[in-house]
């Protein structure tokens, strides 16, 4: 995170004033209510550690999949007939791929031991808003990249403050977590428009990690570096500071700064549970790199969500990755089916690794830890299966307008909404017939569970109270 | 026949009506497309000999200077004192009332801090002590005109101006991208004037596939080309002339992919493709002057399956029609505040802060300047960069805090702290290319075309045949090569950046000797024909360290730094370590200084 020096507290008249009359008012009448900091919050408000939040990255068709109780032009593959018992939602037969399961070798029975299985076997522990909208009250949809995006990452068009530094700077308070000595911050796996912060936010942006893992922080200045040289280097960065003039000298303190803490987190980045690639089998929560690249796949997006669980260890509250590339205006008929194969993987894999891993602070990461997938809109066909490429599109209909985004986790089973479909559309249309949730809701909501102080933060938008409903 | 056929012919068509000129239909080493390629001929809009390159600047005007607390004032003594000065660059000119004239002085700077500045803002490197003593010579004019002439200065300027449009393939056509590129390096090689450049980007699909909408385009055009969102008058008016404009894809014929790109839709006309007077005013600017933008369809429109509208895809409309579509660029180019942003941008980019805004009469004579060299933006970058705002110490204190009596301070670019790394070591390293910052989806085609377009361009493969993405990762970590999806570029200071960067020096510098790191050759990091294995002395410390500081640093080492080295030579021979063991971690300690971050 970005460095910012602290002011000490200076209380000006108005604060020192209303805080003798607050205290007077207590002295004299103690039943009468000071009010605390209030936030319009859910009864979930604090129920979960960790947040994965995938983007299914280019536009997903999220009717083709998570919503496909509709007509054939707005789901092409069909309604699963496969779904679990309880299941209110459309799961389409495309989450019954799991080619990841098939044959008879080693890997596969173990991870079938390690509890993975199809979609369609935990769909009812999936729930589903199938109407998520960027912006309920305007008149068409976003189906532009770029500020799709914005809205999806930022919650506005031209939003200054990403969904991630938000999270950061409402766990500012969180302190010291006591399963380790240092905090990690939330994380964006490759995604740099999900680390912008602006005004008091800038020093909450989350750090932006490219790449699989931390492989590349192997350096240790102290075991590395003869003391003369380390000299050298804190030398060469006092004598630059020193000889700047005063009103330029911040910069480069705050490098100095960095530099030490660098040394502070070194040991974490350091750390074997973060190198995933490794494929270490040391358990660490119950479960080894190992078996998290078995479980989710050795491919980058299989060992990046392997390394979101693993910066979960280090007290990260939320990590955000992209996955896939669904951007499909062309061969969509062929690729889409074997693009969701590997997101079945990552959402079984992760499933079952969530409930297999001991979460420090006592029960299971699966307790404790949402898994919720979104795009930036969805796509449309103009009314046939595929477009005239075999393809999807976005445009401004309500195919491209809904996101209908599926929620996963130990609160959502503990809330009895496993499985359960809250709002609707209208099969032959698309028509909203339940609830329209906008999306900033859906963030705000987010960060309620995770107890963050989203105070000012999308002032418009309430967190969604219907999951507890 | 096909929609890709007709959409074919018609371009071939197009191509005709434009001059006959024989094109190859799609070339991947050249794959521009748009209105770039229809202005500037190739020949310089100016000979690029600007004026005020080696004013002989004055002593302070011998009274007391101001304090802080309050913009100088120049009285009528301060007023005849800067007309007398002679100065001709037109910084120091505007400068001169609020410096000079009223008593205050600049700090003086040093040939290296000066040329080492210069090198990095100018052509995106660190120089070696060797590059500057061959560029930095006969004068601060001389050598900026020299700098200015280097290919380099183009490209450092291209990857500013993506990161300003906010270059992205996944919303842009790729083809529009180079073409925007073109543009952009006619611009600075002087074979257009600036306000040429923001007619073609105002109706530029960079601008208008970017944006979704006409009043966000508006928006974006304002924010880019007067430094402020337009008021509301502004925005609903000139939105007009942009409710012709439609986001659409297109099946590219050679590439086996959909690309987005722009295309022109046809809101103002009647059923029978003429022109509608009820709903010309949908279409119609008049804040400016009475400025419609209708375009009627013809054999080259199609129907759009998705809004089952008639709409052209953009690269078939005629140089007459790009032309008609540029108007808001026109409009804006009328505006003073429109040269005044011009100016405003380049001050920002050499100082790190708005000289312009600070003391107006700065951007009064740039603006005049600029507009006296035919609007050669080249002009402002020269004048700039050869004031004594810009070339004057960042080191000590000044006589006052105003910020303009102390030389500027700023962070690297990502690429251009990895690149002189590289460069100075001898590191191989890949690379990214801000034409197209999503690469993938090329390789996903599986067609030859898109291979070939990725092969000429600045990406690298690495041994399986994929991107190498080695480079980029490590610049994405760091702000640089940015995507440009949502948010660009950033610079910050934070534990990942400087653990990323301190990890990366380690790679390049291998103090430890790590056999499994691609580090750079150690004859890179001695002097010339020095024995890597030879005993390390005190006075052989002395020569690597001087070697480091001038050829990696590209600064001359002060008696304080050499003693360092010579103290530091001595505890290390006290390990009976040899040149190579000595000459890393020292690498190391210099290369990781903040010196090689900051300038």
């Amino acid at each position: 995170m970005t460095r910012r020096t602290k002011r000490a507290f200076q209380p000006g008249r108005r604060a020192v004033l209303r805080g003798i009359g607050v205290g007077a008012a207590a002295l004299a009448f103690p039943h009468i209510w000071i009010p605390n900091k209030a936030y319009a919050q859910t009864a979930g408000r604090g129920a979960i550690l960790h947040l994965l939040y995938i983007r299914l990255s280019g536009g997903f068709r999220f009717s083709a999949v998570f919503n496909s109780d509709v007509d054939a032009q707005f789901s092409p593959f069909g309604l699963s007939g496969q779904k679990a018992m309880g299941t209110e939602w459309g799961p389409s037969t495309l989450l019954e791929r799991a080619p990841f399961l098939e044959g008879g070798d080693q890997v596969v029975a173990t991870r079938k031991a390690m509890g993975m299985a199809r979609v369609t076997e935990f769909t009812n522990e999936i729930c589903v808003l199938p109407c998520v909208d960027h912006e309920p009250f305007s008149n068409r949809a976003d189906g532009n990249h770029g500020t799709g995006l914005e809205r999806f990452l930022t919650g506005y068009v031209g939003g200054s403050t990403s969904f991630l530094t938000y999270i950061n700077y409402g766990l500012q308070d969180r302190g010291r977590l006591d399963w380790t000595s240092v905090a990690l911050p939330a994380f964006s796996l490759g995604e740099a428009g999900m680390a912008l912060g602006a005004g008091e936010y800038a020093a909450y942006r989350p750090p932006v990690m490219d790449g699989e893992g931390f492989e590349r922080f192997g350096f240790n200045a102290e075991a590395s570096l003869p003391a003369w040289a380390q000299q050298i280097a804190a030398n060469a960065d006092e004598r630059l500071r020193s000889r700047l003039h005063p009103d330029l000298r911040t910069p480069v303190e705050a490098y100095q700064q960095s530099r030490k803490d660098t040394a502070a987190y070194g040991e974490i980045f350091r750390s074997d549970v973060l190198r995933v690639s490794d494929r270490s089998n040391t358990q660490v929560d119950g479960i080894s790199n190992a078996e998290l690249i078995q479980l989710l796949g050795d491919t980058a997006e299989g060992r990046r969500m392997a390394l979101a669980l693993r910066l979960f260890h280090f007290g990260s509250p939320a990590v955000f990755m992209n996955q896939g590339g669904y951007d499909m205006h062309s061969a969509e008929e062929q690729g889409l089916p074997g693009a969701i194969e590997q997101l079945n993987q990552l959402l079984s894999g992760v499933r079952a690794a969530l409930k297999k891993m001991q979460h420090p602070s006592g029960g299971t990461y699966w307790d404790k830890t949402v898994v919720v997938l979104g795009s930036e809109f969805g796509r449309t066909t103009g009314g046939q299966k595929f477009n005239s490429a075999g393809g999807s599109d976005h445009s401004s209909d309500f195919a491209t307008r809904w996101m209908s985004m599926p929620f996963m986790g130990g609160i959502i089973q503990a809330a009895g909404k496993g499985g359960r479909s809250l709002g609707r559309t209208r099969p032959s249309d698309l028509k909203a017939d339940g609830p329209v949730y906008s999306y900033r809701s859906v963030l705000k909501t987010l960060m309620d569970w995770l107890g963050c102080n989203h105070q000012g933060i999308f002032p418009a938008d309430a967190p969604i109270g219907d999951f507890f409903a | 026949m096909t929609r890709v056929h007709s959409l074919v012919c018609a371009a071939a068509l197009v191509l005709c009506a434009a001059g006959c000129k024989p094109e190859q239909p799609f070339d991947p080493e050249n794959p521009a497309v748009g209105p770039g390629g229809l202005v500037g001929d190739g020949t310089p809009i100016t000979d690029g000999n600007f004026a005020g390159g080696d004013d002989v600047l004055p002593e302070p005007r011998a009274v007391a200077p101001p304090d802080d607390t309050r913009p100088p004032d120049c009285d009528g003594d301060c007023d005849a004192f800067c007309a007398q000065a002679g100065l001709k660059n037109p910084v120091n000119r505007g400068l001169c009332q609020s410096l000079w004239g009223v008593g205050l002085a600049p700090r003086p700077i040093d040939e290296e801090e000066a040329c080492r500045r210069l090198f990095i803002d100018m052509v995106g490197h660190v120089p070696t002590r060797e590059e500057m003593t061959q560029t930095c010579s006969g004068g601060w004019g001389a050598t900026v005109k020299r700098l200015l002439d280097d290919p380099r200065f183009v490209e450092v300027n291209q990857r500013r101006m993506a990161d300003e449009f906010l270059y992205a393939n996944e919303v842009v056509n790729f083809q529009a991208i180079y073409d925007m590129d073109r543009l952009v390096g006619k611009l600075y090689r002087g074979e257009i004037p600036y306000d040429l450049f923001a007619t073609v980007a105002a109706a530029h699909p960079v601008l208008t596939r970017r944006v979704a909408d006409p009043r966000d385009i508006v928006e974006a055009l304002y924010r880019h080309f007067l430094g402020r969102p337009p008021f509301e008058n502004e925005r609903a008016d000139m939105a007009r002339l942009y409710a012709t404009w439609h986001h659409g894809y297109y099946d590219h014929p050679y590439l086996n992919m959909r690309l987005p790109d722009a295309f022109v839709r046809f809101p103002c006309v009647n059923e029978d493709g003429e022109p509608d007077p009820q709903r010309e005013g949908e279409c119609t600017s008049v804040l400016w002057g009475y400025n419609p933008l209708v375009f009627t369809p013809d054999f080259r429109a199609a129907r759009d399956p998705q809004t089952n509208q008639l709409v052209m895809w953009s690269g078939l409309l005629t140089p007459d029609e790009w032309e008609r579509a540029e108007i808001p660029g026109k409009i804006l180019a009328k505006d003073l505040a429109f040269w005044e942003h011009a100016v405003e941008v380049v001050l920002e980019q050499y100082l790190g802060y708005n000289l312009g805004q600070q003391i107006p009469e700065v951007r009064e004579e740039l603006v005049k300047f600029l507009l006296a060299n035919n609007g050669d933006i080249r002009s402002v970058h020269f004048a700039v960069a050869t004031s004594i705002a810009y070339l004057q110490s960042n080191a000590g204190a000044s006589s006052a805090r105003y910020r303009w009596t102390y030389g500027p301070l700023k962070q690297m670019d990502a690429e251009v702290w990895l690149d002189s790394l590289a460069q100075h070591t001898g590191l191989k390293t890949a690379s990214c290319d801000h034409r197209i910052p999503q690469p993938e989806a090329f390789l996903e085609s599986g067609s030859l075309n898109a291979y070939r377009v990725l092969e000429h361009s600045k990406w690298r493969f690495n041994d399986e045949g994929e991107i190498d993405t080695s480079y980029s990762d490590v610049a994405r970590t760091l702000g640089g090569c940015p995507e440009n999806v949502v948010g660009g570029r950033f610079k910050v200071v934070s534990i990942l950046t400087t653990a990323t960067q301190l990890n990366f020096v380690n790679e390049v510098c291998n103090p430890a000797q790590d056999d499994r790191l691609r580090s750079a050759p150690i004859a890179k990091l001695l002097p010339s024909g020095m024995d890597a294995r030879k005993a390390v002395t005190s006075d052989l410390a002395g020569q690597i360290a001087a070697y480091q500081y001038r050829a990696l640093v590209g600064h001359e080492p002060t008696q304080e730094e050499l003693a360092e080295a010579k103290d530091a030579g001595e505890q290390c021979a006290l390990t009976r370590c040899s040149a190579e063991e000595f000459a890393r971690p020292l690498c190391f300690a210099l290369m990781s200084s903040a010196q090689m971050l900051f300038y």
